[in-house]
């Protein structure tokens, strides 16, 4: 097979498979969310006629196969209806908007922290500063976040007493609003929960592979520069690496916002989730696979384009 | 030290174990043991720990709390083993569509963010332990899965395997007993300490929002204790017993250091 | 100008992997060192180019002069000894490894990397960093430049890792088990074209457990046994070896000749 048809075999592959998940991702939710022995109707009326009234409004009594469809017809529209119970009656396109605009900094922010600082430790081999972040990194995320804002409160308080400094801006964590907050949230999520030292393991072990495999030796011995060689290696492993923490990402997202009251996507999930606001929760879960999935073909996408093995075979 | 690693790692991740049966034994009421008298009280000889702001002992609580994770992330691990195992194993050693498909289920549910599916089936089920427990492990299955087929995919055409079919050795017996017990089981182990880890992080984390949230949300909810919820209840306190803050939360920390350490050392060499 | 190394010692805890190796390779001479396996020839190819490493120990002690021309290079009696070797690699010694094509980038095309070897070298610092003469001068064709390593067979891996080494320029070549998994007629080639490198005034290390390849093209030989070097003698009149384990070798070598 010539390697160019192998190429477009490849890509074709990928895509049909990006685009066959959210498919499948979306019959999973709403047969999940059709199986459940409640919905929204449940938490605001008592009245059976004012509980007929919701369940016909909310058309809380069509079919799966038709609620997945409108929910597939959603993804291409960006409609998934209005909201139920968390903001009644405003489209959910405009929460999901609204959501990812200030989640996505978060998310993006905290990808490339983490997989920056976890592959550049590795890369340069500073161990020591490694297994002191790799320690930090196993306390869970909304520890990490409580503490520093009890932390940061406690020294802008002392300060305040001792009259070092007037109340900064950021005093009051995580209730006001301030770039500090933004960092920290990034920060927390990059490092918490074994994000950090998870990345770093898997990046010093690929490296470690690559710098002691026979193509780097004869680089050694040919007196070649290393750096490019053992970077255009190290792209695959840590494409893949990646791919693989976005998922870990988007669900810290929900914790993050809610430790720190960021009002964004995540939180939202949360709230919708609580208020069994249906369609949200689908746009909400939906936009989530776009991200996990749509990162994944990024990935493979970028592999593709650096491994020639991959091309060749499809 | 690195040498004591993994002993500290295993001791650690043994620690809740052997304090869930010492509560499962002692069966303290902790939800009556409230006393108003002994709110905050720091730690003592009567209160090791001492007492939240309710005056209920802290030590107690942090004893109890281990039945809301222990049992629950076994349960989970259960389940995982259950659907990831031959999922991954059978799709690795078959081949074919019906691999594809089950591949493609597998992947869908990885689509899906762990917390974010647990988070569904909390809303659209109920919000309980066992619940949350079994979303878990069908949220993990598919990493489990997924890391049983890379390997048994590439241990298939070894010579090993090969040399066992020709000599007439079943398949079932090659795939189950020589690749998945003799060259697997430390991988799957592995994975089973991971999601130990992973379901105490998701627990205290419900726990310690939905305790933030009030009635009504996720997680295990006061009076019910829980490493997460214990933090929570005492986080704005301006009195608090620093302890009943530091105590679930040290705990929380060390037995996911042990978690990692005793994963870091299970993790063998690549063939 | 030419490559010794004396008194080479390399331990693995308290057993030696190899002890008290010395060599020289001469240019435009083919020096075969010949062993079985496991007896530490790999090893003290890679410590002429400092690359011992992989295994635990290290190298305890040895004497590696290179004489170019009035310079003298003694990298391991230098306190950085990863400095040391900057000279050496490359431009005065090259390597072949056993694998050939493990040893070339799996993501790069065969020009390119022969590309970069020549822009290593600096003796094209003009307009021709072209690989395809360096690929017809190990009878490759030019297309080859456009195949990247997973393509390649092994006879033609061998080939681009020759090319690559005359490509860098190097004086001396070491060569790990060329004909090891080739075919007859692909041997012949593999052997015909270090002939050439050799004619060309390039000093070969060529390392093997083949005798029969020391008649071929051999201009002196040393048999390695168990870490030691227990022949030492130029390549003609096999049979007046004086060491039993060669002696031994050499009778299988007959043996298997006479069979076949």
């Amino acid at each position: 097979m010539t390697s160019r048809s192998g190429l477009l075999r490849a890509l074709l592959r990928h895509l049909g498979s990006f685009v066959l998940t959210l498919v499948g991702c979306a019959l999973l939710l709403q047969l999940l969310l059709a199986l459940a022995p409640g919905d929204a109707a449940d938490l605001v009326a008592n009245d059976p006629v004012l509980r007929t009234a919701l369940v016909e409004q909310w058309h809380l009594d069509q079919p799966v196969w038709r609620r997945t469809l409108e929910s597939l017809a959603g993804l291409l529209t960006g409609q998934f209806g209005e909201s139920l119970t968390f903001r009644p009656g405003t489209p959910v396109s405009e929460l999901l908007l609204r959501g990812a605009t200030s989640s996505g900094p978060l998310l993006f922010g905290a990808l490339l922290l983490s997989v920056g600082l976890g592959s550049g430790m590795a890369w340069l081999k500073w161990e020591r500063g490694a297994r002191l972040l790799s320690i930090v990194s196993v306390a869970p995320v909304f520890l990490i976040a409580a503490t520093t804002t009890t932390a940061l409160n406690q020294v802008a308080f002392a300060g305040l007493q001792a009259g070092w400094w007037a109340a900064p801006a950021w005093f009051a964590l995580p209730v006001n609003n301030h770039p500090l907050k933004t960092a920290l949230a990034i920060a927390a999520l990059a490092i918490g929960s074994g994000a950090f030292s998870e990345i770093h393991q898997a990046s010093h072990e690929s490296l470690r592979a690559i710098r002691s495999s026979e193509y780097v030796d004869a680089a050694v011995a040919r007196g070649a520069p290393l750096s490019d060689l053992v970077l255009r290696n190290f792209l695959l492993p840590l494409s893949a690496i990646t791919a693989r923490r976005a998922a870990f990402f988007v669900g810290g997202l929900v914790v993050i916002e809610k430790v720190l009251h960021v009002q964004g996507a995540g939180a939202m999930l949360w709230q919708a989730c609580r208020l069994r606001d249906w369609p949200l929760v689908i746009g909400l879960s939906l936009l989530a696979a776009c991200v996990v999935a749509g990162t994944r073909l990024l990935a493979d996408m970028s592999r593709l384009a650096l491994d020639p093995r991959l091309r060749g075979q499809a | 030290m690195s040498a004591l690693r993994p002993w500290a790692g295993v001791a650690l991740l043994l620690l809740p174990v052997l304090i869930w049966v010492l509560s499962l034994a002692a069966n303290y009421d902790v939800i009556a043991d409230v006393d108003v008298s002994r709110a905050s009280l720091a730690p003592s000889v009567d209160h090791w720990l001492g007492c939240d702001h309710l005056g209920r002992d802290v030590l107690w609580r942090l004893i109890t709390a281990s039945e809301s994770f222990v049992g629950p992330s076994l349960f989970a691990c259960v389940v995982a083993l259950v659907i990831g195992v031959p999922a991954g194993a059978l799709s690795g050693w078959l081949g074919g569509l019906p691999a594809s498909l089950t591949r493609f289920g597998l992947t869908t549910v990885a689509s899906l963010p762990r917390f974010v599916l647990v988070l569904l089936v909390c809303a659209a089920f109920g919000n309980s332990v066992q619940l949350i427990a079994l979303a878990a492990g069908v949220a993990y299955a598919p990493t489990l899965a997924e890391a049983i087929y890379a390997r048994i995919q590439s241990f298939r055409h070894r010579g090993f395997v090969l040399a066992g079919q020709a000599h007439g050795l079943r398949s079932g017996r090659i795939l189950w007993l020589h690749l998945l017990w003799v060259n697997h089981r430390r991988l799957i182990l592995r994975h089973c300490v991971q999601l130990f880890a992973y379901f105490l992080l998701l627990e205290t984390t419900l726990s310690y929002i939905g305790g933030l949230d009030g009635a009504g949300s996720f997680g295990v909810a006061q009076p019910d204790p829980s490493w997460g919820n214990m933090i929570a209840f005492e986080w704005r306190e301006p009195q608090a017993n620093i302890w009943a803050t530091l105590a679930p939360g040290l705990a929380t920390a060390l037995v996911l250091l042990g978690a990692t350490w005793t994963g870091r050392s299970l993790i063998e060499e690549q063939a | 100008m030419s490559v010794h190394l004396r008194s080479l010692r390399i331990l693995a805890g308290k057993r030696a992997l190899v002890s008290q190796v010395s060599l020289h390779i001469l240019p435009g001479q083919i020096t075969v060192l010949v062993g079985a396996s496991g007896s530490g020839k790999t090893l003290t190819a890679r410590s002429l180019l400092g690359l011992v490493h992989g295994i635990e120990p290290g190298i305890v002690a040895a004497d590696l002069e290179i004489q170019d021309g009035e310079v003298i290079h003694r990298p391991y009696a230098a306190v950085d000894r990863e400095r040391a070797f900057v000279p050496v690699r490359g431009p005065l010694i090259a390597w072949l490894p056993q694998n050939p094509r493990a040893a070339l980038d799996p993501l790069q095309a065969v020009g390119a990397q022969i590309r970069d070897c020549l822009k290593l070298s600096g003796q094209n610092t003009g307009l021709d960093v072209a690989p395809e003469p360096w690929l017809e001068r190990v009878s490759l064709a030019k297309s080859v430049g456009r195949l990247y390593p997973h393509q390649l067979s092994g006879g033609m891996a061998q080939r681009v890792g020759i090319a690559l080494a005359l490509a860098r320029g190097s004086r001396f070549l070491i060569v790990d088990e060329p004909t090891t998994g080739l075919d007859p007629s692909l041997r012949a080639g593999i052997l015909e074209e270090l002939k050439r490198a050799r004619d060309s005034g390039v000093g070969l290390l060529l390392i093997t457990h083949d005798l029969r390849l020391v008649r071929q093209l051999g201009d002196h030989l040393l048999v390695m046994d168990r870490g030691c070097i227990v022949e030492d003698r130029p390549a003609q009149d096999l049979s007046a070896m004086q060491s039993a384990q060669a002696q031994a070798l050499w009778q299988a070598t007959l043996r298997l000749e006479a069979r076949q």
